[in-house]
């Protein structure tokens, strides 16, 4: 039997062990899990004893969103008898430490479980005697705010510095000391700074790409803007996989990152005065380019683009595979009458502080947050049908109006969300998966496909709860 | 075969420990067997010849010894001496008089219990991956006893031993009355049906439950049965055989490491009588 079928084979006995790390005194761990176990000699650690305490085992959730791009952490708690040979774990900090999960039969050598999960621990809760640990999928180091030094002198001592990546329009770089008039636009070195405006007119500056700033030639008059080509780490950063990637490393020292290469080659530009947290970033840049991201259960940052329904699919859940009454439906959504894309978004809306002289067209490009695009259905019979909006980091229009098609063709037919409980199969499906149901109900019962979208895996029970876009 | 026997305190968690042969893992050390524990277990780093000693200073009362989950081959034997003294030279019970090569550690199917053609001459009475193993003699006062573990042919190359009980083993005057119940705990996991019909139900572990009545205590057991069991509840680990003696399958069936479900209760229902029901499951 291999590890897959024993996985999707829901009579078998499952004992889930537990490696948990917490610091106190050092890195040290705590091994425990649903059954006695101790490992051979042979196995890694060798000789270890998994104590009997995991008393309430875990579920792993996680959704997408089919329309934001943005996807939920999976969170999961393990319950722990409160026995004294954890008395160290409570004492000392857990946060931001790893748990490691293994499932297996228990007279497998340890070497043989499977591993199903690497979480991050939240918190440890000691609570009538049990003590919860409550973990999320790595997607907790996208929580960090992104650290881009701060100001040493000037004004804005001690403030952040400025985040400026890809091709940006009308920004409010910060003013880094006054008496040289000089500006910073982002923390390190940039491709470019190609033009510098006062109140909306363009001015003579030195500019110094090295260090992402620029002194003005005369002292300011109004409001300072500027557009640049930003964060050039060694290569000028301006495609979302490149970005990604370099947010993820530099950031949040994230190191294991999936193939970003499905990623569509469109031209990103995004500012931030006071830098802000990674998983915004990556989230309007997902939608942004029609795409979502997740931590697989392993721990690997990955990225997806958008699933369409194409009718054909590798994975199944047949009657046998879900339960009685296991099908149901969750939700509708209505067609959209139409999407609108805004793109090239002007950092600085200046609807006043513009010099007298500047024309009425470019008065308007400046007062305006966005430039947009849209793509209308056409839906006779859903005459009261509404409009939705996309904020993007976009700059091009042919890009824009690319996405907005895009959305507005997913949403031109009504969409039903199905939920599924299923047997057995744990981990054997992901989010974005195109699957064949065939179940009684519903118009499944000679099989369609549908799209994954949200799934609860019940390792122990051998059990999964999968939502199914359609 | 004699009237059951039931090691309730277990006079080996306090007494003092020397590993002489047969070595331990750093992380499953000889002291594991002083906690009650599955997984916590000793493991030696050799298989031809484990002996520990045990001593306390102050005398105990002696009369049978378990050794629980243990993954000693059907070739494995096991010795246990009990001393008058501390310094383990005044020997007061020696298994060997009575198997000079050894107690088989794993009991055998008896000759009525083989399955002919099927069975080798020797075969386990119990085929499971961990086996208890028990022993019992005339009380003994004493200060030391030594045990010692040989299992040459164990496939592994480490001996795991969970657990050791020794001490008085309570033996009613009268035996348990008929009535009495050997089962398993139910699967707590409910079975659940698919849409095409078959009906899924996980597997999940199944210790034993054993439920007896001792309806004929009189004044000379009920001290001892009242005593014992004042010094334990239904969280304490203690061994019980119900067919000492019996040899082959039925004593194995009949004898566990267990807890109470339910302390007992001890009903005098007549002059110089107590009667007291016994539910226990499997530790």
């Amino acid at each position: 039997m291999t590890p897959e079928q024993w996985l999707k084979d829901p009579r078998q006995e499952r004992c889930l062990l537990a490696k948990i790390n917490y610091l106190y005194g050092g890195v040290k761990q705590a091994y425990v899990g649903t059954h006695s176990y101790s490992s051979l000699p042979e196995d890694t650690p060798a000789n270890q004893a998994f104590d009997e305490l995991l008393m309430d085992t875990p579920s792993f959730s996680r959704r997408m969103g089919i329309f934001t791009g943005r996807t939920s952490a999976a969170r999961s708690t393990l319950g722990l008898f409160a026995h004294s040979w954890l008395d160290d774990l409570l004492a000392g900090n857990v946060f931001d430490q790893a748990v490691e999960l293994f499932i297996g039969d228990k007279d497998w050598p340890l070497s043989s479980f499977i591993q199903i999960s690497e979480q991050l621990i939240e918190r440890a809760v000691a609570q009538n005697d049990l003590i919860r640990i409550e973990t999320r999928d790595s997607s907790l180091k996208l929580d960090k705010v992104i650290d881009t030094g701060t100001f040493s002198t000037g004004a804005n001592k001690g403030k952040a510095k400025p985040l400026c990546v890809g091709d940006v329009f009308n920004i409010e770089p910060v003013l880094e000391d006054a008496a040289t008039h000089r500006y910073r636009a982002h923390f390190d070195a940039v491709d470019d700074i190609p033009d510098v405006r006062d109140n909306g007119l363009s001015v003579s500056f030195t500019k110094d790409v090295a260090n992402g700033s620029f002194n003005l030639s005369q002292a300011p008059t109004g409001k300072i803007t500027c557009n640049v080509r930003g964060a050039k780490p060694s290569d000028y950063l301006q495609y979302p996989a490149e970005v990604i990637s370099w947010l993820l490393t530099r950031f949040a020292s994230e190191t294991k990152i999936g193939d970003l290469s499905s990623l569509p080659t469109v031209k990103i530009g995004i500012y931030q005065r006071e830098p802000k947290k990674v998983r915004g970033l990556i989230d309007l840049i997902c939608a942004s380019c029609n795409a979502y991201h997740y931590y697989s259960r392993l721990g690997q940052f990955n990225v997806g683009l958008m699933p369409e329904l194409t009718n054909s699919f590798t994975k199944e859940l047949t009657l046998d595979d879900i339960q009685e009454n296991g099908l149901r439906i969750r939700k509708t959504i209505e067609p959209v009458s139409k999407v609108v894309v805004n793109y090239r978004q002007n950092h600085t809306e200046q609807s006043s502080a513009l010099a007298g002289s500047i024309d009425a067209a470019t008065r308007e490009l400046f007062s305006n947050k966005y430039q947009s695009v849209e793509a209308v259905n056409d839906l006779p019979d859903y005459p009261n049908a509404q409009p939705i909006t996309i904020d993007t980091c976009l700059v091009e229009l042919t890009d824009a109006q690319a996405l907005a098609s895009s959305k507005a063709l997913a949403a031109s037919v009504k969409r039903t969300i199905y939920e599924v409980n299923a047997f057995g199969a744990p981990f054997l499906f992901e989010l974005g998966d195109e699957i064949n149901v065939t179940a009684w109900g519903y118009g499944f019962s000679s099989g369609k496909t549908a799209i994954v979208t949200a799934l609860t895996d019940d390792p122990i029970n051998g059990e999964v709860t999968l939502e199914l876009w359609r | 075969m004699t009237n059951a026997r039931m090691l309730i305190v277990n006079d080996f968690d306090d007494a003092e420990l020397s590993l002489i042969a047969g070595g331990e893992v750093g992380s499953l050390p000889l002291s594991h067997l002083q906690v009650y524990s599955n997984s916590r277990h000793y493991r030696s780093t050799n298989t031809n010849e484990v002996q520990l000693t045990l001593t306390w200073q102050q005398p105990r009362i002696l009369s049978g010894c378990a050794l629980r989950r243990h993954n000693m081959s059907s070739s494995s034997t096991w010795r246990i001496e009990v001393f008058k003294d501390t310094a383990l030279t005044d020997v007061g019970y020696d298994s060997n008089n009575l198997w000079p090569t050894g107690k088989p550690a794993i009991e055998q199917k008896t000759l009525g219990e083989l399955e002919w053609l099927v069975d080798p001459l020797v075969a386990k009475a119990v085929d499971a991956k961990y086996q208890d193993s028990d022993i019992w003699f005339d009380t003994q006062l004493a200060h030391g006893v030594r045990i010692t573990l040989n299992d040459p042919d164990n496939v592994p190359g480490f001996i795991d031993l969970s657990r050791i009980y020794i001490g008085r083993a309570l033996q009613p005057r009268v035996n348990f009355s008929y009535g009495h119940t050997m089962g398993w705990l139910a699967n707590p996991n409910k079975k659940k049906r698919s849409m095409g019909g078959t009906a899924f139900g996980k597997k999940a572990a199944k210790p034993r439950e054993l439920k007896f009545a001792l309806k004929h205590l009189n004044e000379q057991d009920r001290p001892h049965f009242v005593n014992a069991i004042n010094l334990l509840d239904e969280t304490t680990d203690w061994y019980v055989s119900m067919f000492p003696g019996a040899g082959g399958q039925k004593e194995r069936h009949y004898a566990m490491a267990c807890q109470f479900e339910v302390l007992p209760k001890f009903e005098g229902n007549f002059y110089n009588n107590f009667l007291s029901d016994y539910h226990l499951v499997e530790a």
